[in-house]
């Protein structure tokens, strides 16, 4: 396959970029994964990953703009990339084989 | 919304957040903090915001820092690289003279540096060093010091004032002979208390340090004493067989090996180099004492003070103590001094150590400065070629600073790899210089992290003194002067030159004149007249020591059997031999006078034949003679110092302090040189063994001839009548030289140093002539061309260096003087000084360094002047 293995929280950090679109930057991928998931985490490993991912060419970046909530500094805004949108698409599709394989619940009632 | 972050905050993240992540950091940081205010309140905003900040220091951001310097960093160094390698291979030869010259000069220093490190580690291996203390005593009666004190001052004074003394440990020396089997040595053993395990915190390989020495009938040896009788070290539980002096034989158990025992003044002090310890409780059998009488005597004592004891307190308690209960011997003590170990080697005997040290650096001191100094006059008379590199690089956009450190870099190389050199020289000529000097020096690998630090540190300096000439004065010339490649004024850069040359020859006359001195003086020490005869003396210590009458009796049969060889003429029974080593001090006066009037004197032990042996003059009297058997106890012979100081002559009668027999003066000496050359003929009395029943020597006069084959003879005998004793020998001769060691040492020494002074300086005036001649090629070809003879060449490359020689013959002579001088002012003997101690080195140096100018300029001189007019 030769693609790059994605860790979990990579994984999450993908998907995250790929969802919130425009507004894709570090503060609001933790904010979005702390009300959405209500998981704590930390700031500086959201960029790490971010970092990471832009390294490995499946997100990449441009300034955007500053607010004033951020004390005049701009933000580094994220977007996915096609090979991005690819490896989450085939991780997706990996994982619901996966799930296919799991023999079906069978409730008894007795 | 105006809440900022902490400024440390954004100093700490702008530390370590690359510069184009910087921003988005912040602003992200800032935003959740706002955030935070609003949800959790401010205090607690603070503190995540703090929390999270600090997250940020983690390898996946710190590690995105670009480290990067400057724009062409690396590409100058390799540029500065290349120019030193291509300059070193141009000039083959003046590289050579500073990378060779630099490396006998550091090969010296570390060799000496080593030797005084380890001079200066003695008693480091002790534990809490600075807490132990040697008691010395003053006497009432005496002059001189002693490190011997009451015998239970130490234990009353831990006993009595236990927040001043924390322990304390005291013992006598013996030699005694130690067998297993068929192996018998006599060593050199101490005989003291069970707290020499752990109050010195010696490091123990085998046995338990604290209860090694609590029972009777053990010893602790050293893993060198293993290793000699037993091949092996885990020795515990063995046995050795120790002989006393009745002959009695004394099974001991050995309960402790001890690690090799670095030198240290307990059991090494005064250099006895003590291989084991038998408890004092069994002093009985050793020393023929009793405790009890020991009590009322002395013995060297070492004290643990406690870490905030103050000595004046200790010294207080010592002096009550001997006021209230010291014995009538011991109430003669005038005073008890504490001097601590941690320097006590280095000043002991008048800071003998010490001065070694002081003189030897300065020595080492010296041949480094001359071989910073050849490397400064090269790079003075070779400035015009790297002038001109100074004024390109200026041009191109260099600044001063680069030039400075490009030309200190490259010294420091050079340096760094003379270095190198010199630590594979010390490696070779270790064993050389071992057995010149008689000291152990330790393999470099093995030495101490702090020296390695101190030559590390001594090198860079010698780097930054060799190459700070073409760093800091060249680099500071004009881009068009030095484009020209001229010094400023041609004067300027030579007048500096000579300076340092003279500085050379001064220095190396100065050492040459005294190094001939101090050989002088040696050499005067051993062959001055001593009023005694000391070729052909064989003299014997592994003698029994059988010190009872019994033993004198069986002494007197050996000496017969000795006699009987045809290779001895005469043999003596004494405790001492003239080596300066004597066992007591006594006040003697004259009968009937005033007891006050008494002199100090060293009193000698010796049979009727000492005088036979050593070929002492008799003035009046006989010396002990027992001719017809009439042996009279009680007897003196006295030297002529004492004859006249008490006005006794032959007949006169005499007593000593302290006892009241009454001693006859059957003869009087003439005065012989007992003692080291460094004092007067002392006042001596001399008694017969028989009197004391004490001996340690046999000494032979042996008829000249075959020496070895008269050893051998001697051997054979001695192995007839002691077949278990060993056969220790030395001559006469050789005793008296380990005498003046330390002198020995520093002729050795001072003449080694001469000869690598005056190698780096003819290598200098070699390279710098060479240099000379080079750079005035057309000017000897002008002069040539104009009609100057050969002889006028040479004499103007000559003329100066004459100069130059004259003047630090000058400065150089009267220093030496006043060294010298005081140097000498230290020896009751001393050699007179001569003229020609001091002009032969100024010539010596003239003749050899002209004999290379003329060389040099010799070559220059006749070659064709149409040939050296077109060189360009």
């Amino acid at each position: 396959m030769g693609k790059e293995y994605l860790g979990e929280f990579e994984e999450l950090i993908l998907t995250m970029v790929a969802a919130l679109q425009d507004d894709a930057y570090g503060a609001a991928i933790t904010d979005e994964i702390e009300t959405r998931l209500k998981r704590e985490v930390n700031l500086s490993a959201v960029h790490v990953t971010l970092y990471r991912l832009e390294d490995k060419g499946l997100i990449k970046s441009a300034m955007g703009g500053g607010t004033n909530e951020r004390g005049g500094r701009r933000k580094r805004i994220y977007t996915i990339t096609s090979a991005g949108m690819a490896t989450l698409k085939m991780m997706k599709e990996a994982r619901l084989d996966l799930w296919k394989l799991i023999p079906q619940l069978k409730i008894s009632a007795s | 919304m105006k809440e900022e972050i902490p400024g440390w905050l954004l100093k700490f993240l702008s530390l370590i957040c690359p510069n184009n992540m910087l921003e988005e950091i912040e602003g992200d940081l800032i935003q959740k903090y706002n955030n935070d205010i609003r949800k959790v309140g401010e205090r607690k905003a603070v503190r995540k915001l703090v929390w999270n900040a600090l997250r940020f220091f983690r390898p996946g951001i710190i590690l995105r820092n670009r480290f990067s310097t400057g724009l062409n960093f690396i590409d100058m160094l390799s540029n500065y690289w290349k120019i030193m390698v291509r300059n070193l291979m141009k000039h083959k030869v003046y590289s050579g003279i500073n990378v060779f010259g630099l490396t006998i000069g550091i090969t010296f220093a570390v060799m000496i540096g080593v030797f005084c490190w380890g001079e200066l580690q003695v008693n480091k291996q002790l534990k809490d060093v600075d807490r132990l203390y040697i008691v010395e005593r003053d006497m009432k009666d005496t002059s001189g010091m002693g490190f011997f004190a009451p015998t239970p001052i130490g234990r009353t004074l831990k006993e009595q004032y236990p927040t001043l003394v924390e322990n304390y440990f005291r013992f006598y020396d013996r030699n005694i002979k130690v067998s297993k089997e068929d192996k018998h040595f006599v060593i050199q053993g101490i005989i003291g208390d069970s707290t020499f395990l752990t109050m010195f915190g010696l490091p123990v390989l085998y046995g338990d340090a604290k209860t090694a020495l609590s029972k009777h009938h053990s010893v602790v040896i050293t893993e060198k004493m293993a290793k000699q009788f037993f091949n092996r070290v885990d020795v515990v539980g063995e046995t050795l067989t120790l002989t006393n002096g009745l002959r009695e034989k004394k099974e001991v158990v050995i309960t402790a090996v001890l690690e090799d025992l670095q030198r240290n003044s307990v059991t090494d002090l005064v250099g006895i180099n003590a291989q084991y310890i038998v408890p004092l409780q069994d002093v009985r059998d050793f020393l023929l004492t009793d405790m009890q009488t020991l009590e009322d005597d002395f013995i060297i004592t070492y004290l643990k003070l406690r870490p905030k004891a103050q000595l004046n307190d200790v010294q207080r308690a010592m002096s009550r103590w001997i006021k209230n209960n010291g014995s009538p011997q011991q109430k003669r003590v005038a005073n008890l001094n504490l001097k601590s170990l941690k320097d006590y080697y280095l000043i002991t005997q008048n800071g003998a150590a010490q001065k070694m040290i002081f003189i030897l650096s300065g020595i080492a001191c010296f041949i480094l400065l001359l071989a910073i100094i050849n490397f400064v006059n090269i790079s003075i008379a070779s400035a015009t070629v790297r002038l001109k590199e100074i004024g390109v690089r200026k041009v191109i956009g260099g600044i001063r600073k680069q030039i400075i450190f490009q030309f200190l870099s490259e010294s420091l190389i050079i340096t760094v790899m003379a270095g190198l050199f010199a630590i594979g020289c010390y490696e070779l000529l270790r064993p050389a210089f071992e057995g010149l000097l008689n000291v152990s020096l330790p393999v470099f690998w093995k030495l101490d992290i702090t020296f390695w630090k101190w030559f590390v540190v001594a090198l860079v300096l010698v780097g930054v003194m060799a190459g700070s000439y073409p760093a800091f004065f060249m680099s500071s010339y004009r881009v068009i002067e030095s484009l020209k490649g001229k010094l400023k004024s041609a004067k300027e850069g030579l007048l500096f030159s000579k300076g340092l040359m003279t500085v050379q020859f001064l220095v190396a006359i100065f050492i040459f004149c005294c190094s001939i001195v101090i050989t002088q003086q040696v050499s005067y020490f051993l062959e001055k007249d001593l009023g005694y005869d000391k070729s052909f003396v064989l003299t014997v210590s592994s003698v029994p020591r059988i010190w009872t009458d019994e033993g004198i009796r069986q002494m007197n049969l050996a000496k017969h059997e000795f006699l009987t060889s045809s290779h001895v003429e005469s043999v003596s029974l004494s405790w001492e031999i003239p080596n300066g080593n004597n066992g007591d001090d006594v006040s003697l006066y004259r009968y009937g006078s005033d007891e006050d009037k008494s002199i100090l004197m060293p009193l000698l032990k010796s049979d009727e034949d000492f005088d036979d042996v050593y070929k002492i003059k008799i003035n009046e009297g006989e010396f002990f003679s027992e001719q017809n058997g009439s042996w009279k106890p009680n007897r003196i012979v006295i030297n002529e110092a004492t004859s006249k100081l008490l006005n006794l002559h032959v007949g006169d009668q005499a007593r000593m302090r302290g006892t009241d027999t009454v001693f006859t003066v059957t003869g009087v000496v003439g005065d012989f040189n007992f003692f080291s050359l460094r004092d007067p003929v002392k006042p001596v009395v001399i008694m017969h063994p028989k009197d004391l029943h004490v001996y340690r020597f046999f000494s032979f006069r042996l008829k000249p001839g075959n020496l070895a084959e008269s050893v051998e003879d001697v051997e054979k005998h001695w192995k007839k009548l002691f077949p278990e004793d060993p056969f220790d020998y030395a001559f006469m001769d050789d005793r008296l030289a380990s005498l003046y060691k330390s002198e020995q040492q520093l002729k050795k020494a001072s003449t080694l140093a001469t000869g690598v002074m005056l190698m780096i300086v003819l290598i200098g005036v070699l390279g710098l002539v060479a240099l000379n001649v080079a750079k005035r090629t057309k000017e000897i070809g002008v002069r040539k061309v104009l009609g100057a003879s050969m002889l006028s060449i040479m004499t103007l490359f000559s003329k100066e260096y004459i100069r130059m020689i004259l003047v630090a013959f000058a400065l150089a002579v009267p220093s030496a003087l006043y060294f010298v001088d005081s140097w000498l002012s230290g020896f009751a003997y001393r050699v007179t000084l001569h003229w020609w101690m001091f002009t032969l080195p100024g010539l010596g140096l003239l003749f050899v360094a002209l004999g290379v100018v003329i060389i040099q300029s010799y070559k220059a001189a006749s070659v064709n002047p149409v040939k050296s007019l077109r060189t360009e």
